[in-house]
């Protein structure tokens, strides 16, 4: 009884194993080689996020990856041409004054991607709507009663002025910018990962035609 | 060829085959693991070039600053320690700066690109200590009269003048080592690389 | 060539062991797909040995610095994400082995007479790798590392009356923290390893004692020819040698398809809770522990407390693994292959594995994931009901082993390997 069929069987029930979320997920297509698309994340990110949230896993060195130089970085994302490469995306927030002001600390951002999920990020940013029950105006079906209000409201609200026909098809790209920067913070080592990938299991794969030659070759021996 | 030789030598190609594909692929799994003990950015970063003000240090004294961990000292030396260096010289082993220890543009009296300023790296050439300032002329120094002012090595007795170079009968064999620099402006002392590098 | 090899021959038994355990150790010829994990099992040790000895270089066991030091090698450290990626594949794909290989055992009777030692040394060998696994979890300092080993160690706070105080020994503290991890790291990088080593050496010469079991269950060494050598059997080496290499070849694809295009694995592999840094003030959502350590962990939540005491399901855990031990001596069938067992063995075996499937999935999951029954059944969860059920089936198969194997019909078996 070819029991190996059965447990290969069994092995294929793999569920994808992301904290349960009772919200219907949008779905979003990210391009990790879209480099320039992670800049104007990362725009976002300094303009917007950087206030509260830190990214303290991520150097400045590591931005090099998406296409900016060195005094780009040091110009444009900390404002400090003393800035050594190998600093992290530190917020100027204070936790005690975050956790006074808000009740929480804003949570590091470097690696969110990897524990929530892309399409989680993407709803989550898609989904805030006004709530006159809140202290600041804001909730999200996402995270009930959250401390955090809609800091890109005001970005949606130009970017839907400016979209033909007042749809959110702007806005919605511009968070997939974000996203898609997010993303990248959260692993940026990725797209050389795959690239190393496919020469590696091309390799191997090669590999077993002169193991399987050798095998079947002194296997002869047995097939008496 | 008999149908055994035959087979003998079919078994003897796969298995050198095999062999050969197998130690490639052990070279190549092997890049990921002698690689990852490079230094990393952190490392290459605290290895960068440093900045310094030489306009900020007083005349005749000695700044000590850090890079790649080790003591760089850097002199703004007088007229009369500039002019005292040429006496020194029957008493060095490598007065005309031979044994390169010093880039091109230091290849000179005073080991330094503007002559008064001296960059140099305070480490004894002997055996790896920091050496102290002796810099006053004469009896004041404890160095003896004819003392010209310089460096000595505490460890085992190595003595330098004033543009690091050693003297005869010191167990350091060579000149204290002048590290790559340039000058961005009269302010601004870049020390770590070459200006065109 | 020839004299430094006399050389060393004389001082070193080289030649010999070759002999005796390579080119003239005969094993039967009939070994099949599940032969291929033992080889496979000592190429994951050595490659998690020297992955791990790697990422001690860079990695810092102290619980300030210790989440952040994986991310440092996993970004700044030339390659650091590759090694990183193979050590996490590698720790679950050793329980893919582990598990095959010990299911080899089960299904051919190799624990069966004279095996019994070598069985109860690999079962050894298992729960010294559940720990080795365990200690390495809580490395990265993770939210799940935290509270997976938080949740682990307050098991033991269950036992009676010295409960609580096991649990501050294990962890050098009142909760787990910095002290706990420190120690965790020596067990992980030297204790375990070195016993691990120990362990399986020992192993192979047991196994060596008495020779490999086969697809049929019957005793090679029986039927020797006039030169002393089993008719079924041939030398390891080349044969088989050459076997376990195209099969580590095999693997090898797997495991680098995995490592560079799906190391996460759906987040079984590397759990996405995980990449949230410990916060010992927030516990997450759901705590599961990892996949391989799910069926047992199903089995502990199925059983219900006694006296307020979670303690009898902490039995039950131990029990469940505990039982392996006993396996040669529950069998009381004449034959040790499944091939020669009848009907009554092949369904127990059959509900034993389907049981540890269901028990595993359920063990990831939290228990009201199939609803409840109503409230007819008083609102039960349907899946403590299946989980209940499944541990029963998982502990009827060890324990109604005695009686079914002495009423199996078993088939009359071969003279010669098949």
């Amino acid at each position: 009884m070819k029991y190996k069929y059965i447990c290969l069987i069994l092995l294929v029930f793999s569920f994808s194993a992301y904290p349960k979320s009772e919200y219907k997920l949008m779905d979003v297509d990210i391009d990790y080689t879209d480099t320039l698309s992670i800049q104007r994340g990362l725009g976002t990110y300094i303009n917007y996020c950087i206030a509260c949230h830190s990214m303290k896993e991520v150097t400045l060195g590591s931005l090099k990856k998406v296409g900016l130089t060195e005094s780009q970085i040091k110009d444009f994302v900390v404002s400090n041409k003393d800035a050594k490469m190998t600093e992290h995306l530190k917020s100027s927030l204070d936790p005690k004054s975050a956790k006074a002001g808000f009740g929480i600390v804003p949570p590091d951002l470097s690696l969110t991607v990897r524990s929530r999920g892309e399409d989680w990020l993407y709803t989550y940013f898609l989904s805030f709507y006004e709530d006159s029950q809140s202290s600041h105006g804001w909730n999200n079906p996402l995270i009930p009663g959250l401390a955090m209000p809609h800091v890109l409201s005001n970005i949606e609200n130009e970017l839907k002025k400016v979209s033909v026909g007042n749809n959110n098809i702007k806005y919605n790209s511009y968070i997939k910018d974000l996203v898609t920067f997010l993303a990248f913070a959260s692993e940026p080592n990725r797209v050389d990962r795959k690239i190393i990938g496919l020469y590696v299991v091309l390799f191997l794969i090669f590999l077993l035609i002169p193991f399987t030659l050798l095998k079947n070759e002194f296997w002869k021996d047995i097939k008496k | 060829m008999s149908e055994k030789e035959n087979d003998a030598n079919r078994r003897k190609i796969i298995t050198l085959t095999t062999i050969a594909a197998g130690a490639i692929a052990s070279v190549g799994a092997s890049v990921p693991f002698i690689a990852s003990l490079k230094p990393s950015e952190k490392a290459r970063a605290a290895g960068a070039p440093v900045t310094v003000n030489p306009s900020l240090i007083q005349p005749g004294m000695l700044l000590t600053i850090e890079w790649r961990g080790k003591p760089i000292w850097v002199m703004k030396r007088t007229e009369t320690m500039l002019t005292s260096l040429k006496k020194n010289n029957d008493f060095l082993t490598d007065p005309q700066s031979e044994v390169p220890l010093q880039p091109d543009y230091a290849k000179n009296v005073s080991r330094s690109i503007k002559g008064d300023i001296l960059v140099l790296v305070g480490v004894c050439t002997h055996l790896g200590c920091s050496p102290v300032q002796k810099l006053e002329v004469g009896e004041s120094s404890g160095m003896g009269s004819n003392w010209n002012g310089g460096f000595y090595c505490p460890c085992h007795g190595s003595k330098f003048d004033l543009a690091g170079r050693v003297y005869k009968g010191a167990p350091a064999p060579v000149n204290l080592e002048v590290p790559p620099h340039y000058f961005v402006s009269d302010d601004e002392l870049i020390i770590g690389e070459d200006q065109f590098s | 060539m020839n004299n430094i090899l006399n050389w060393i021959d004389r001082r070193f038994p080289l030649s010999s062991t070759i002999k005796n355990h390579l080119t003239n150790y005969y094993v039967p010829k009939n070994f099949n797909f599940w032969y291929f994990f033992g080889s496979l099992a000592l190429f994951t040790l050595i490659l998690q040995i020297v992955t791990g000895i790697f990422l001690t270089m860079h990695y810092k066991p102290d619980a300030a610095q210790a989440f952040s030091s994986v991310e440092y090698i996993m970004r700044d450290v030339p390659f650091g994400y590759i090694i990183r990626y193979m050590h996490s594949t590698g720790a679950s794909l050793f329980f893919v082995i582990i598990y095959l290989h010990m299911f080899r055992a089960i299904i051919y009777g190799s624990y069966k007479e004279p095996r019994e030692l070598l069985w109860i040394i690999g079962v050894i060998i298992y729960l010294c790798l559940m720990a080795e696994a365990f200690f390495g979890y809580l490395l990265p300092w993770g939210q799940m590392s935290y509270w997976g080993a938080q949740v682990i160690v307050n098991l033991f706070s269950s036992i009676p009356f010295i409960g609580e105080s096991v649990a501050i020994w294990i962890r050098g503290d009142y909760v787990v923290s910095d002290a706990t991890l420190n120690r965790f790291f020596a067990f992980h990088v030297i204790a375990l390893p070195i016993l691990l080593l120990g362990l399986v050496f020992v192993h192979l010469i047991a196994l060596h004692e008495v020779g490999s079991n086969n697809p049929d269950g019957i005793e090679i060494k029986e039927n020797k020819d006039k030169n002393g050598k089993p008719v079924d059997g041939i030398p390891f080496h080349p044969y088989y040698t050459v076997k376990d290499i195209q099969g580590l070849g095999v693997f090898l694809i797997i495991f680098a398809i995995i490592v560079f295009f799906a190391p996460e694995m759906g987040g079984y592999f590397l759990e996405h809770n995980n990449f949230i840094p410990a916060d010992p003030l927030k516990t997450p959502d759901h705590i599961a522990p990892v996949w391989y350590f799910t069926p047992f962990y199903s089995i502990l939540r199925a059983i219900p407390p006694l006296f307020g005491s979670q303690f009898p399901g902490v039995l039950a855990m131990g029990a469940a693994v505990l039982i392996l031990l006993f396996l040669p001596w529950l069998d009381r069938a004449k034959v040790r292959s499944v091939r020669y067992r009848g009907n009554l063995y092949k369904s127990s075996l059959i509900l034993f594995v389907i049981s540890f499937f269901i028990l595993g999935y359920l063990g990831v999951k939290p228990t009201n994931v199939w609803g409840s029954l109503g409230p007819i059944f008083g609102d039960v969860e349907t899946a403590v009901v299946v989980a209940r059920i499944c541990t029963i089936l998982y502990f009827a198969f060890f324990i109604l082993m005695p009686l079914i194997t002495k009423f199996d019909k078993t088939k009359p078996l071969p003279k010669n390997l098949t």
